[in-house]
């Protein structure tokens, strides 16, 4: 029966039935087709426990914190800092859009909002200074994919909940990471920059930097009080994002960007787009009901079990199936329909699940980057108008570099777990 | 039909609006009691948990209505439009019939806890759980507006709108 079960899934996915209703239409047929009366009256209720997680209320709180940052203001105000900083390099405004990315990401906690709101304000900034635009949307495209690793981040949350790993620790474990993807990135423009001669914007005096520095200030309160509220133990993830919500709308304000009569629409974007995350919790929370009925995550420990118990082995073949999962499959439905099958393997091979985290939500981000479904792809290519086609070719350098940054991440341990580890003991 | 899913619409925005609302002020206002006023807000959770809840179920509603859920659409795009407009007649008559025995399902598990009371507040826990079966009959009425008008698409010889 499992594999009538399994085929119809399949069957659902392919026909574009949304993923968070696939996943609560093959639960209900299973317990039809098995005639699971019971089971199934308590359906609801298995829907409703999805939800019933104090951390999870950080995915609304942080979005409307982004939200409320979306003027559009606050990306430009990023983006002139860090081109005073470093914008007179070669390539300089090329090594912006990553530091920008990086300074926003530990604002906003979704690469797709990231990539949308840095590809308007760069992509034409990159063009007239005369970066070729398909490079210039590959860049942008590319260093937003630091979104989810530096704290906060929708996929820390969403894999917090699942497996019980605190929040707290990975976002913690997600800035070294972060700041690595970003070198990374920066290195591979140095790389480019020898052989096209990218331009250099003028260098600035230091009272614009110090002026810029005060612009962008009142921003950085957030990931300020994200990162030290967390630290000091102050307050919970979620708190810190309620906080944050409260900062986000005062300078808003305070900066003239924020509009008293926009804030329905705010709320209402907030609500909609959380639950698109949310919905797709509660069914898979179902649905994963199912799958550790038919025992599922234990056939998936015996039979990888049965390949190799070696740990690194057992790491290397998820890397390769996430990023192939992660073309097809949007990152946040694959987290959350995987994590509860892939859950005991890591007792086994004693992987310390922190780390695990945060290699399954790089891996899975990197996903926006692939062709043919990488969402990242579709949003970059419309908004910056190019080519789907050129855009792949342009990204291919990045997207190789993102993949050797994971790769290091996997077998190098620390590099995720050294700052959680400093407030542990 | 159209008008019906359009009403709901507003009613769940005005609803959605005061949920996240609060629920952002109760969990500032709570830090700001716990450690300012050394007098921490005991039901702050659990009341944003409820409140979570329903802006799931509500917010859930409103991104079917407006087809924000992600879904797998690589294979769907190969369709031509007229086979596209079919395949989605198919899977909406699909959902439907399953958001129709969800929608018994919780109605039934609705009326077995209205005696229950939830833990730290004391109220009803039929407030939370209400959420479930509101949120799948206003998200059924939306689809089935969908529905109704994929068929009036296909009798006026596939105009899409």
């Amino acid at each position: 029966m499992i594999f009538i079960v399994i085929g119809l899934f399949l069957l659902f996915l392919a026909i574009g039935i949304p993923i968070s209703l696939v996943l609560a239409i093959t639960s209900i047929s299973y317990l039809l087709l098995g005639d699971l009366t019971t089971l199934m009256s308590s359906a609801p209720q298995k829907m409703f426990s999805g939800i019933d997680n104090f951390g999870l209320l950080a995915i609304p709180l942080f979005m409307l914190a982004g939200e409320l940052m979306n003027g559009g203001g606050i990306t430009t105000r990023l983006v002139s800092f860090a081109r005073v900083l470093i914008g007179h390099y070669r390539g300089g405004l090329a090594y912006v859009t990553v530091v920008a990315n990086m300074f926003l990401a530990s604002i906003l906690g979704s690469a797709n909002a990231q990539a949308a709101m840095m590809s308007k304000v760069m992509v034409p900034e990159m063009e007239k200074e005369g970066y070729p635009r398909d490079f210039s949307a590959a860049i942008t495209l590319a260093s937003s994919i630091v979104a989810p690793v530096i704290p906060p981040s929708m996929l820390f949350i969403i894999y917090g909940t699942l497996t019980g790993a605190s929040i707290a620790d990975l976002f913690m474990a997600g800035v070294i990471p972060g700041i690595m993807l970003g070198i990374g990135f920066i290195i591979v423009i140095g790389f480019m920059n020898r052989k096209h001669q990218f331009p250099k914007s003028e260098k600035a005096t230091f009272k614009m930097i110090v002026k810029s520095f005060f612009n962008v200030l009142p921003a950085m309160l957030i990931p300020f009080t994200i990162i030290f509220g967390i630290l000091g133990g102050v307050f919970t993830p979620t708190e810190s994002a309620a906080i944050a919500c409260v900062i986000a709308f005062v300078i808003g304000l305070a900066y003239r960007e924020l509009k008293l009569k926009s804030m329905p629409e705010i709320l209402v974007n907030t609500v909609v787009n959380t639950a698109t995350i949310s919905f797709l919790i509660v069914t898979a929370n179902l649905f994963g009901f199912i799958i550790a009925y038919e025992q599922i995550p234990q056939l998936v420990a015996d039979s990888m079990l049965s390949l190799s118990d070696n740990p690194l082995v057992f790491l290397l073949l998820v890397n390769i199936f996430l990023l192939l999962i992660g073309t097809v499959l949007d990152g946040i439905a694959a987290l959350i329909i995987l994590i509860p099958v892939m859950l005991p393997l890591l007792a086994t091979y004693q992987i310390d699940p922190v780390h695990f985290g945060v290699i399954v939500c790089i891996n899975l981000t990197i996903g926006l980057l692939t062709p043919p479904v990488g969402t990242g792809l579709f949003i970059v290519s419309s908004i910056a108008k190019v080519k789907f086609e050129d855009l792949i070719r342009a990204i291919m350098p990045f997207l190789a570099m993102a993949i050797v940054v994971l790769l290091i991440l996997t077998y190098w341990e620390d590099a995720a777990l050294w700052i959680p580890s400093l407030y542990k003991d | 039909m159209n008008k019906l899913s359009g009403w709901i619409e507003t009613l769940e925005k005005f609803m959605a609006m005061i949920l996240i609302a609060a629920m952002t002020i109760i969990i500032a206002v709570a830090v700001v009691f716990r450690y300012f006023l050394g007098a921490p807000i005991f039901w702050a959770s659990e009341a944003s948990i409820f409140i979570m809840a329903w802006i799931t179920f509500l917010g859930g509603s409103l991104g079917l209505k407006y087809k924000s859920q992600a879904s797998v659409t690589f294979l769907v795009d190969r369709f031509s439009e007229k086979g596209k407009r079919y395949l989605e007649i198919v899977s909406h008559i699909i959902i439907l019939a399953f958001i129709g025995i969800l929608l018994y399902l919780s109605y039934t598990w609705l009326s077995t806890v209205v005696n229950l009371k939830s833990t730290t507040m004391r109220i009803p826990m039929w407030i939370p759980y209400a959420s479930v079966p509101v949120g799948l009959s206003f998200a059924f009425i939306h689809l089935l507006t969908h529905l109704i008008n994929l068929f009036k698409r296909s009798e006026q010889g596939g105009q899409v709108l």
